[in-house]
């Protein structure tokens, strides 16, 4: 009689090979579907919403610079939380994740940053300010490059999986504070206040492809994180025979 | 809903507005398209390093069994 | 009277108060190193007191930031080399108290110093006298946090041989929300608001970092041990 919890689904999720195998089928249909998102929410947007009557046609940039920035602190608490699992359960494959999702989120971030640097120049007439949001997502960026940074830094592949782990643990608890932060600090020192088009005063007919975007950008980041974790399984797991035959079936040896 | 420009050209030009949200997809699809493009080169890269590993170890052995 | 059981908070901090005062020259670097760059401020910058006291908050506080930084790297680097490191994680206590115990010293080598200086920077860089006690009292908090914070970083990097611009990187994000605060706090004494309100926010900051820093820190050098 047996009291205790089956936990073999939780086991079978960290194995890597069925990882591997699990997304190789799912990646079709994940591309598709944001192929599918991506495309008809840039057409949409870019094509048929309306112009924002202050802004312009530049505020279309917004159908980038948005989801960019959600999966921007989204992947790092996604980074943080499999950093987490992998120091708790020692799960070799929850550290691959967190390895993963550190570049996604470094190039988001650098993207929310960009797009909304060019925003800026037409619709403020500057490059940069150092408003509250950007300042946040500037720091966000440091955090990304910290975690990367640290990756690479040891020797032994284990330590530098919990350094970041570690890392990225403690930049969760900040982001709050840092977000929080960097928010009052901005309206004790903003002379006028600037807002672009928030999204719950947006008419609909610009917020709907907006929607399309945020939904296409996180199955992109899905694909790019399964993609990227793929690799690392490889790279980590050639010794196993699951591996090896791969590598022969692919080179048709 | 209809469509806000009536040619290509419009829809490129964007009012003068152009320059600034093409950069922005434009450099946007690139990099998300590195995205994907890096770990799938990556992926083959590893499976070939692996097969070319393979490969070796099975050479050494017939060469073996020819030294001896 | 009963002694209570050792937990290695005390040893740690007498150790490392010990240490620092036998390497007084070098424990004394980032106070020297924040009375000098106060000099270049002026010349940098301006001579115009006007001019100066409307940055000198902001400044006092990111050189108090930069000079904590600098001592910050050595924290656990002499304890790996000598291996006294791997003693510290072999005691039975739990490693948070050795841990307090030596970021305690540091701050009371570093932070403190710096903190009882302050009022003369200040004076230098024309920060108007209503200014001073809130500056004294930021920086007392603000130096606390910036140990702790930094020691994290310092335990994280500790086995590297380059750790201390990787150490800078990691540290200064984590960093922002102090700097903020503190030089709120002088800037509401000298507009004449209430300074109490962003003085309970670096309070509330201290807090959790005294709770949660030496966990990650402990976590950290567990890490290196077993590297």
């Amino acid at each position: 009689m047996s009291s205790k919890t089956d936990w073999t689904w939780f086991h079978r999720l960290g194995s890597p090979r069925w990882f591997y195998e699990t997304t190789g089928r799912w990646l079709p249909w994940l591309g598709l579907l944001t192929l599918l998102l991506l495309g008809t929410g840039l057409v949409w947007g870019l094509g048929f919403a309306p112009q924002d009557a202050k802004q312009g046609n530049s505020f279309r940039i917004i159908y980038i610079h948005v989801p960019a920035s959600f999966l921007a602190l989204a992947g790092y608490y996604l980074m943080a939380i499999a950093g987490a699992v992998g120091l708790i359960w020692r799960m070799k494959l929850s550290f691959m994740v967190m390895k993963a999702a550190a570049p996604i989120g470094a190039v988001l971030t650098f993207l929310a940053l960009f797009t909304g640097a060019v925003w800026g120049k037409p619709t403020w007439g500057t490059y940069w300010v150092w408003d509250a949001r950007v300042t946040s997502m500037l720091i966000l960026l440091f955090l990304y490059l910290g975690v990367l940074a640290l990756q690479y830094a040891f020797h032994s592949q284990e330590a530098g999986n919990k350094a970041s782990a570690i890392l990225a643990l403690v930049g969760t608890v900040n982001i709050p504070i840092i977000y929080k932060s960097v928010d009052w600090w901005y309206t004790l020192h903003q002379p006028a206040t600037i807002k672009f088009t928030s999204a719950p005063s947006m008419h609909p007919d610009m917020f709907q492809p907006l929607l399309v975007m945020i939904l296409g950008f996180y199955c992109f980041y899905a694909v790019a994180l399964f993609l990227h974790t793929r690799a690392e399984i490889l790279r980590r797991e050639r010794k196993s025979s699951w591996v090896r035959e791969l590598a022969i079936k692919e080179a048709g040896l | 809903m209809k469509m806000q420009f009536d040619n290509f050209q419009q829809l490129w030009d964007m009012a003068g507005h152009g320059p600034f949200v093409w950069t922005s997809v434009l450099v946007s699809l690139v990099m998300m398209i590195w995205l994907i493009v890096r770990p799938l080169a990556d992926r083959k890269a590893a499976l070939q390093d692996v097969a070319r590993d393979i490969a070796r170890t099975a050479q050494a052995k017939e060469n073996l069994k020819g030294d001896s | 009277m009963s002694r209570s059981l050792p937990n290695g908070f005390t040893a740690y901090l007498k150790r490392d108060l010990l240490l620092a005062y036998r390497r007084r020259g070098e424990a004394a670097s980032p106070l020297i190193f924040f009375l000098l760059v106060s000099t270049l401020i002026p010349l940098g910058v301006s001579p115009d007191p006007a001019r100066l006291a409307e940055l000198a908050p902001g400044i006092i506080w990111v050189m108090a930031l930069l000079a904590t930084l600098l001592s910050t790297e050595g924290l656990f680097a002499a304890d790996h080399q000598d291996g006294s490191l791997e003693q510290m994680l072999i005691t039975p206590q739990l490693l948070v108290m050795p841990v307090l115990g030596k970021v305690t010293a540091h701050w009371l080598v570093t932070g403190l110093p710096l903190t009882l200086v302050s009022p003369v920077i200040g004076l230098v860089l024309s920060l108007p006298a209503v200014g001073i006690a809130p500056l004294v009292a930021s920086l007392a908090v603000g130096t606390g946090c910036l140990s702790l914070v930094g020691a994290v970083g310092a335990a994280l990097t500790v086995s590297l041989r380059r750790g201390g611009l990787l150490l800078s990187l990691l540290v200064i994000p984590l960093y922002m929300p102090v700097i903020i605060f503190g030089s709120a706090v002088v800037q509401a004494g000298i507009d004449g608001f209430n300074w109490l309100t962003p003085m309970a926010a670096l309070g509330a900051m201290l807090g959790l970092a005294v709770v949660l820093c030496p966990l990650a820190i402990a976590g950290a050098l567990r890490l290196v041990s077993s590297n």
